[in-house]
């Protein structure tokens, strides 16, 4: 066979169009000859000629697989992207096209065609060959984050979570070395999701956003670690940053003496010392301070110590007062307490941002703005009133209680009475029961002052159980549930709330008469007066004159013009005043919804102990009610309630005691619902604990019938650790907890709760966590379930702003004038002036001498004038008018920029001159008139621009209002 | 608000395309770049990544002539629609004038619509934006695909404030220039407004 005669037949049928007659010459060769790359190559092409692609392309893969095994990689990338046009469908090819660019070095693309295979997989939901592809792209670029992420992702997805969490450790890890924390956290948490026992990563976590002013995910974090090991030190160190963090004091101070006492476990003495320190400052007046330092005093004709403290006392190290104020450690400093503390302005505008936030119901980030104050001011009244309705708004009833009460803790402290009336109302609405009130209604009906005499006395009396009787006697009268009680529902809808009814907002005064729930009077007893404020705190003083919050105008409601009959749910006191006209509250009030059993509140069982003072006289050393108090009427929070079992026993004891003198108590309706427990002394003298919670235990098998085991938990806890054997309780929890197994997760392990008294506080730790992260840990939760989207990754603008660059550099030339000056102002519109100044300033070298230069230059002293750099800016606005078109309208427009440099630059001989002949050349231009006005009042005019103004030492200031270059303005 | 340099005499407007991934925004962006003028078109800036998706943004600056002695130049953006380009998405929004949603008709990416929708709003809002309040428009692209789920549908769900709403065949240029001219309208009205 001639090989050449049979291609030179061939190429003459080709000519004639013979396509298929050439293709039979051309077989004839392959026959013989399978790999001629030459023949291979014109049968392709013949395909082509012939609309063939299916044919085309298998003799281009050949050709191309010949090139490639010969080692002629472009050659064979020219093919196979040959083949791909004609068959887009042949993914496999892109493989091909992949593994020669990588052969080429030229990994950019491989990495493309790699991620082209994997999306046509990922497409086709075939996860097995997406990984085979992801793993190549891994390999190729360890660097690639993004892929390995993807990867990681599909692990998950396959349920290989060694694998998966391979990938994203060395994620995470390569992230934390470039330094890209955003990144690394989003990572890092994947991570932490999939492996919960690496205490080391959550503790970690915790500590990044406590940097990062986040306590809430930090607290998620710290949950891990302190369910994994309650008395860890660094555990509750960091707790106790977090909660202080959030401006949570009671729970800051609780977290610390639960330090304090793991300090002590160690014999760690000098350690524990300086945390007690911390809880004296942040609460001079804790009884477990009072204990200790009563310790140090003559105990002659002290009262007999009650059984808690003295227990406390004794285990208590000698209190060493002359210690420093600042006793933070290096690690409380540095996230508690950071240096450069914000000015008040800062806060202020944080808190004008809040609002901005709140307005458009971006709820989540007002409270980030919150918890920025909080960080640096915990006693701010503005903020907690602020998160108050926020909670309120968002329908967080376990926060807004919370803050409900710091509010009214702050009123207290600073005696401001009348800012206080609308949470005095919204608390008396929604559980005027809590122990605390008849503290807030006795300091905060009477005129600031009153209260701190009342607490001096108080503490000096020495006598708690009687304090508030003693001195109340003619104001307090505890009564029937009223007749009438004030409704005050509210209906929250997304953002807005809107208040059906309004309470009464006068403040009372001293004569007028509270009708009170037996649990008033019960806690009135007992309750202490809150301790002072810590150090710093008293600016809100002068704020008395405000008498609602900016939030009010927020969310001002509509009145009723008459209350309307109490709904059942929540009786509060009847205020004498509500037959007048009532006055809006002002405040967003809670609507929390009716329990399932009718007219039993489990939100705030009547006469709960919450008082975290009374606790250490009643109940052992380790358990710190103080925590749970916070949460009284916390639906939410069902292990919160069965924790404060204890608490609640104190005023079990209260109810059945005889009522304090001079106060008539009949109980209240409420107070004839199940109670959930007993005091622990009452238990010694109590019947048989069977029979005693066999209402309570009907009541959890009711509630576990109804598959309401959240309810049923809350009650179960409750009699638990007042009996912690109760036999039928652990039998129903048995039950529960197996009926709940296949439903909705057990939230807290509740085993802790029998372990005596030190495991009881810890538990109690937890529960308050598990109530503060409330529905927060079930979000961060649900990627962690379903995270295979990995749609939590984010890529960072400066990655992609560096890569466009970088691109753009390819694809626009320097002289290309328009391109750059547009780009110019993009970047400035985004605010990235640094980069809009580079590309006018590269435009401008492109059009020296014409009039776009004039517009480069006008658009850089803007720019500068943005930044603050009113020298450069100045230089140049200067520079442009030095060119000969800055005539007329240009010369009167950069002129007048130019002016309002100079302002900038403090200047203002030199701004009135340049606005003055502004004004000659144009009397009507812009606002030019009053800015010659302006400044003519305070300046004589100079006009000499001809070397570059130095910029005034200390940096210039912004230009007033008026003479700020145009930015931003709607006008045609 | 628009953009005013007065030494230039040059009003900016600036028009941000937003929707869900693969949508059809860079479509839109290169049908109107290709009918244009070229003396009132500036270059297409249009990169992309090495998966063939948006780089950072797409932009198209345009002139529509002067108003009252100001020239008027609209500038077209587009954002990556991915999700893990969000922060990318909040900084092409700032200084926004005008807001086209451009929705992917097709039945499958109705929930990608949905979720684009409310991170423009949520973004919007981190601006300093209301939705409700900007010179808003939505296209429903790729109206020529099989699965393309009923105009009515769409507009149900995710036009209930009544806007101007377009359907859309981007890469044949259906419903592109309506959309564009439709927001311009808007942004203009706004801007006169600004002057009154």
């Amino acid at each position: 066979m001639d090989k050449n005669k049979i291609i030179e037949a061939a190429a003459k049928l080709v000519a004639k169009g013979a396509y298929d007659k050439a293709i039979k010459e051309y077989q004839k060769i392959l026959e013989i000859d399978p790999k001629d790359v030459r023949i291979l190559q014109k049968m392709g092409e013949l395909y082509q000629k012939k609309n063939d692609s299916s044919q085309a392309a298998q003799f281009f893969t050949r050709v191309a697989e010949s090139y490639t095994t010969d080692g002629f990689f472009l050659k064979a990338v020219a093919l196979y992207k040959q083949v791909l046009k004609l068959d887009p469908s042949l993914i496999d090819i892109n493989i091909k096209l992949a593994e020669l660019h990588q052969h080429l070095q030229l990994l950019g693309e491989a990495m493309a065609y790699y991620q082209i295979v994997a999306n046509h997989h990922d497409k086709l939901g075939d996860t097995r060959a997406s990984l085979d592809v992801l793993k190549k792209m891994v390999d190729l670029d360890p660097d690639n984050v993004a892929s390995r992420v993807k990867l990681a992702d599909l692990y998950v997805r396959e349920g290989m979570n060694g694998e998966a969490m391979g990938e994203f450790q060395r994620a995470a890890e390569h992230l934390k070395r470039s330094n890209r924390i955003d990144d690394y956290l989003r990572v890092a948490e994947r991570l932490s999701a999939m492996d919960p026992n690496n205490l080391g990563l959550a503790r970690e976590l915790a500590e990044l956003y406590l940097q990062r002013n986040d306590q809430k995910r930090a607290l998620a974090k710290l949950q891990i670690c302190f369910k994994a090991d309650s008395r860890d030190i660094e555990t509750l160190r960091l707790l106790a940053v977090a909660f202080q963090g959030l401006g949570q004091t009671s729970k800051t101070i609780s977290v610390y003496k639960e330090l304090a006492r793991a300090y002590e476990d160690r014999g760690q003495q000098s350690e524990a010392e300086q945390v007690w320190l911390q809880v004296s400052q942040l609460d001079p007046n804790d009884p477990d301070v009072q204990a200790r330092e009563a310790a140090l005093a003559p105990p002659p004709s002290a009262p007999p110590m009650p059984v808690a403290s003295a227990v406390v006392t004794a285990a208590a190290p000698v209190y060493q007062p002359a210690q420093p104020a600042q006793q933070a450690t290096a690690a409380q400093a540095a996230y508690a307490a950071p240096a450069g503390r914000p000015k008040t302005d800062n806060i202020s505008k944080l808190l004008t941002e809040t609002d901005v936030y709140v307005k458009y119901g971006l709820h989540d980030k007002a409270l980030e703005h919150l918890r920025k104050v909080f960080s640096v001011e915990p006693e701010n009244i503005d903020a907690h009133e602020k998160a108050y309705a926020i909670y309120v708004a968002s329908n967080n009833h376990a926060q807004a209680f919370e803050q409900l009460l710091n509010v009214l803790r702050l009123h207290t402290r600073s005696g401001d009475g009348a800012r206080a009336q609308p949470y005095l109302a919204a608390i008396l609405q929604q559980n005027p029961g809590h122990p605390e009130v008849p503290v807030f209604l006795s300091a905060l009906r009477v005129a600031g002052g009153a209260t701190g005499t009342q607490q001096e006395a108080e503490q000096d009396g020495g006598h708690d159980d009687a304090i508030l009787v003693d001195s109340s006697d003619d104001d307090v009268i505890v009564a029937d549930e009223p007749d009438e009680v004030i409704s005050a529902e509210v209906a929250v809808t997304g953002d807005e709330v809107v208040e059906e009814a309004a309470l009464a907002d006068e403040p009372l005064t001293s004569n007028e008469e509270l009708l009170m729930t037996p649990a008033d009077a019960a806690a009135a007893a007992r309750v202490d007066v809150e301790p002072p404020p810590v150090a710093g705190y008293g600016d809100d003083g002068g704020a008395s004159d405000q008498v609602v919050s900016d939030f009010d105008q927020e969310y001002a409601a509509p009145q009723l013009d008459e209350p309307e009959p109490s709904t059942g749910e929540f009786p509060v006191a009847d205020l004498e005043e509500q037959d007048e006209p009532t006055g809006g509250t002002g405040i967003p009030v809670m609507s929390i919804p009716a329990t399932t059993a009718p007219g039993y509140d489990f939100d705030a069982p009547p006469g709960l102990g919450d008082d975290e003072h009374e606790a250490p006289t009643r109940v052992a050393p380790r358990l710190d009610p103080s925590l749970l108090k916070t949460t009284v009427g916390v639906k939410s929070s069902a292990v919160a309630h069965g924790r404060r079992a204890p608490v609640e026993e104190t005023s079990f004891e209260d109810l059945d005691a005889e009522p304090p003198t001079g106060v008539g108590i009949v109980p209240d309706e409420a107070f004839e619902q199940p109670t959930p427990a007993q005091p622990i002394e009452e238990a010694v003298e109590a019947p048989p604990e069977e029979e005693t919670a066999s209402e309570e235990c009907d009541e959890a098998t009711f509630f576990i019938e109804q598959g309401l085991y959240d309810e049923a938990r809350e009650i179960l806890d409750t009699i638990l650790i007042a009996y912690p054997d109760h036999p039928r309780a652990t039998q129903l929890m048995a039950q529960m907890e197996q009926a709940a197994a296949g439903g909705a997760p057990a939230p807290e392990a509740p085993d802790a709760g029998s372990n005596g008294a030190a495991g009881r506080d810890a538990f109690d730790l937890a529960a308050e966590l598990a109530s503060e992260l409330g529905d927060f840990s079930q979000e961060q939760a649900a990627p962690e379930v379903g995270s295979a989207g990995g749609d939590d990754y984010q890529v960072s603008v400066e990655e992609v702003f560096a890569e466009f660059k970088k691109g753009l550099e390819k694809v626009v030339k320097p002289e290309d004038v328009d391109t750059h000056y547009d780009l110019g102002v993009a970047y400035k519109e985004m605010g990235l002036i640094d980069d809009a100044v580079s590309e006018f300033s590269i435009a401008r070298k492109g059009c020296v001498g014409k009039r776009k230069e004039i517009d480069c230059l006008s658009m850089i002293g803007l720019l500068q004038t943005m930044k603050g750099d009113f020298a450069q800016s100045v230089e140049a606005f200067l520079q442009a008018l030095q060119t000969e078109l800055a005539k007329g309208d240009v010369e009167k427009a950069l002129r007048y920029d130019l002016a309002s440099a100079y302002e900038g630059a403090g200047q203002t001989g030199r701004a009135l001159g340049q606005y003055l002949r502004v004004q000659g050349l144009d009397g009507a231009f812009r606002d030019v008139a009053a800015h010659v006005e302006r400044l003519s009042a305070v300046a004589t005019p100079e006009d000499d621009e001809a070397p570059p103004p130095q910029p005034p030492a200390g940096g210039g200031r912004p230009p007033s209002g008026g003479g700020r270059p145009a930015r931003k303005v709607g006008y045609v | 608000m628009s953009f005013i340099n007065y030494s230039s005499r040059e009003i900016n407007c600036k028009i941000v395309y937003y929707g869900p991934g693969l949508c059809g925004k860079t479509t839109n962006l290169q049908y109107i770049y290709n009918k244009t003028n070229p003396e009132t078109k500036g270059k297409l800036i249009s990169l992309s990544t090495e998966t063939d998706r948006t780089l950072f943004f797409d932009f198209l600056p345009l002139s529509l002539g002067e108003i009252r002695g100001f020239k008027t130049r609209f500038h077209l953006y587009t954002v990556p629609g991915q999700v893990f380009y969000d922060a990318s998405r909040k900084l092409i929004l700032k200084g926004v004038d005008g807001v086209v949603f451009v929705a992917d008709s097709q039945v499958e990416r109705m929930e990608a619509n949905i979720e684009s929708m409310d991170n423009l709003r949520v973004n919007l809002a981190e601006q300093g934006y209301d939705l409700n309040k900007v010179p808003f428009v939505i296209q429903y692209n790729k109206r020529d695909l099989p699965n393309a789920v009923s105009e009515e549908e769409l507009r149900n769900v995710l036009n209930p404030r009544g806007v101007p709403d377009f359907p859309g065949v981007a890469p044949t240029g259906v419903g592109v220039f309506d959309t564009l001219k439709a927001v311009a309208k808007l942004v203009l009205t706004e801007l006169k407004k600004g002057g009154q």
